[in-house]
């Protein structure tokens, strides 16, 4: 019994006015503190708020319902390129199809074989572009006008599957310029390669 | 003060210290022993990890990573991005790795290269959600406001009468310093905990085939005449053409006897005679020729003898 006293008078020294407990509650204003300016007022964010999210990602291109992995034969884009200069555009759909509420940004890369005819394309995309007879017009340049095909790559941007318009219209132009040396009849399988990543925010 | 007052006032007392510890420990943690806590805000490691689990990591150095391993790293953007590796390339001291998420069908889109990475060795389920609602603004304000009751609590002036002003300004003057040390952590980058994306990735693929063309050259300005004497008449051709380096002409004829096909290898000629004939009766022409691939442009010949035919022209007569 005397025990019993002298460990809870030992336990009010160091608790009963919960000064110690108070004071040791203060490395929540450290943690306050910490995630405060690196979340909401710091650019080089270490901690993000974030809203932890659920459902599964699906970027799918001209119309396609998550298909996974997708394929799609673009063949309108394909055609002949004139030797002595000559370009095709098209218009492509990119989508974002996700189950529940995602954001992912993505990126475009664009690949051709390594001969002559592969080395000498050029690409330019446009987003919100149009086409105009072979060429792509109007919309926001992605990534250098007339780069080079088989290193193109560049991030397009984000699409939400929550908002209105869930998708972006990418107008991409091929381009053989003149002069390259390429010989007539050659030809050249151009992949181009979207990919997603979700963002979390 | 009645025994639920007290009970609660105990409570919180115990709720903030513990939690207030807790923060103190892993940030001591975190620098003395390289562990960095991660909330996994998406679901591309499920079921290992899964939305709003609570990793703990531990940094080691690129040699010690191995395919199969689940590490955090910073993406190009500065985002934390927690995957499993599926490709170790060493480089030198770090290595180049690929990662992938569990319920991913595609590798993600950079590689990253790195000299250490935050490799995952516990995980507590759920756990995160506590970390995220606390990081809200909401969360953050409700921290500091139990604080700063805690501390109204132990200090205030129903809490004994040697509290004098001196101590209420020490403690006050105290807690700010803790916060600003916690703001200044925070805006330094030094906060030895994270959120994380165990993001989802997917790619698509669009194929297309293209061929090259060359089309004919233009036909080049031809012009035509009958040179030389009685017995030994002549055939003159000249033509003009734009500059184009890749062009080379070609002489065919019909009826000259010895008609003579130049090979225009420097791709200049621009005038040419045929030996003496006797015939005076045929066609000659002239084609550009796409010195790549050998195809001709359209012809345009000119007859010479007793008049056109067939669409030709007539090379005049001498």
């Amino acid at each position: 019994m005397a025990s019993h006293r002298a460990s809870h008078r030992a336990s009010r020294r160091w608790f009963g006015r919960g000064r110690t407990r108070a004071l040791l509650a203060t490395g929540l204003l450290l943690g306050v503190g910490a995630v405060g300016t690196s979340a909401y007022w710091s650019t080089g964010a270490t901690v993000t708020g974030v809203q932890a999210t659920a459902g599964a990602i699906h970027i799918d291109l001209a119309g396609a319902q998550r298909v996974k992995p997708e394929t799609y034969a673009w063949t309108d884009l394909g055609g002949n390129l004139s030797t002595a200069g000559g370009s095709q555009a098209k218009v492509i759909r990119v989508r974002n199809n996700s189950t529940g509420a995602v954001r992912f940004s993505y990126d475009l890369a664009a690949s051709a074989p390594n001969t002559t005819f592969g080395n000498a394309l050029q690409v330019t995309v446009r987003k919100g572009g149009s086409v105009s007879g072979t060429s792509c017009t109007g919309g926001t340049l992605v990534g250098g006008a007339g780069a080079n095909l088989r290193t193109y790559s560049a991030t397009v941007g984000t699409i939400s599957s929550w908002s209105a318009a869930p998708y972006d219209d990418l107008c991409v132009q091929v381009t053989l310029p003149a002069g390259s040396g390429v010989t007539g009849g050659s030809t050249a399988a151009l992949t181009f390669t979207f990919s997603a990543t979700q963002v979390v925010s | 003060m009645s025994r639920t007052l007290r009970l609660g006032r105990e409570a919180a007392l115990w709720t903030g210290g513990i939690l207030g510890t807790l923060c103190f420990l892993a940030v001591l943690g975190g620098w003395l022993f390289n562990v960095t806590p991660l909330v996994f805000a998406s679901g591309s490691m499920t079921p290992a990890y899964g939305v709003g689990s609570l990793g703990i990591a531990h940094e080691v150095p690129a040699s010690e990573l191995a395919v199969g391993d689940v590490v955090s790293v910073r993406d190009a953007r500065g985002s934390r991005v927690t995957h499993r590796i599926v490709g170790v390339d060493a480089r030198g001291d770090g290595a180049v790795l690929t990662l992938k998420g569990d319920t991913n069908d595609v590798v993600d889109a950079q590689t990253y290269e790195v000299t250490s990475a935050d490799r995952v060795v516990l995980d507590v389920p759920y756990a995160g959600y506590v970390l995220a609602a606390a990081s809200s603004p909401a969360g953050l304000a409700a921290g500091g406001l139990l604080v700063i009751g805690l501390l109204v609590l132990a200090f205030g002036p129903r809490n004994g009468p040697r509290t004098g002003p001196r101590r209420h300004a020490l403690v006050g003057a105290g807690a700010v310093a803790v916060l600003g040390v916690g703001g200044g952590l925070g805006l330094t980058g030094q906060v030895p905990w994270a959120f994380t994306s165990a993001a989802w990735t997917d790619a698509a693929t669009a194929t297309a085939t293209v061929s090259a063309t060359t089309p004919a050259p233009v036909a080049p300005v031809l012009s035509c005449s009958v040179v030389g004497t009685n017995g030994d008449w002549k055939i003159k051709l000249d033509w003009t053409y734009s500059p184009d380096p890749t062009t080379k002409f070609v002489v065919r004829s019909n009826g000259l006897g010895v008609p003579g096909t130049p090979v225009d290898v420097a791709k200049t000629l621009r005038t040419w005679t045929s030996a003496g004939f006797t015939s005076r009766n045929g066609q000659v022409w002239v084609v550009a020729v796409n010195g790549v691939n050998e195809v001709e442009s359209t012809r345009i010949s000119f007859d010479f003898g007793p008049g056109a035919g067939n669409g030709n022209k007539l090379c005049p007569s001498a």
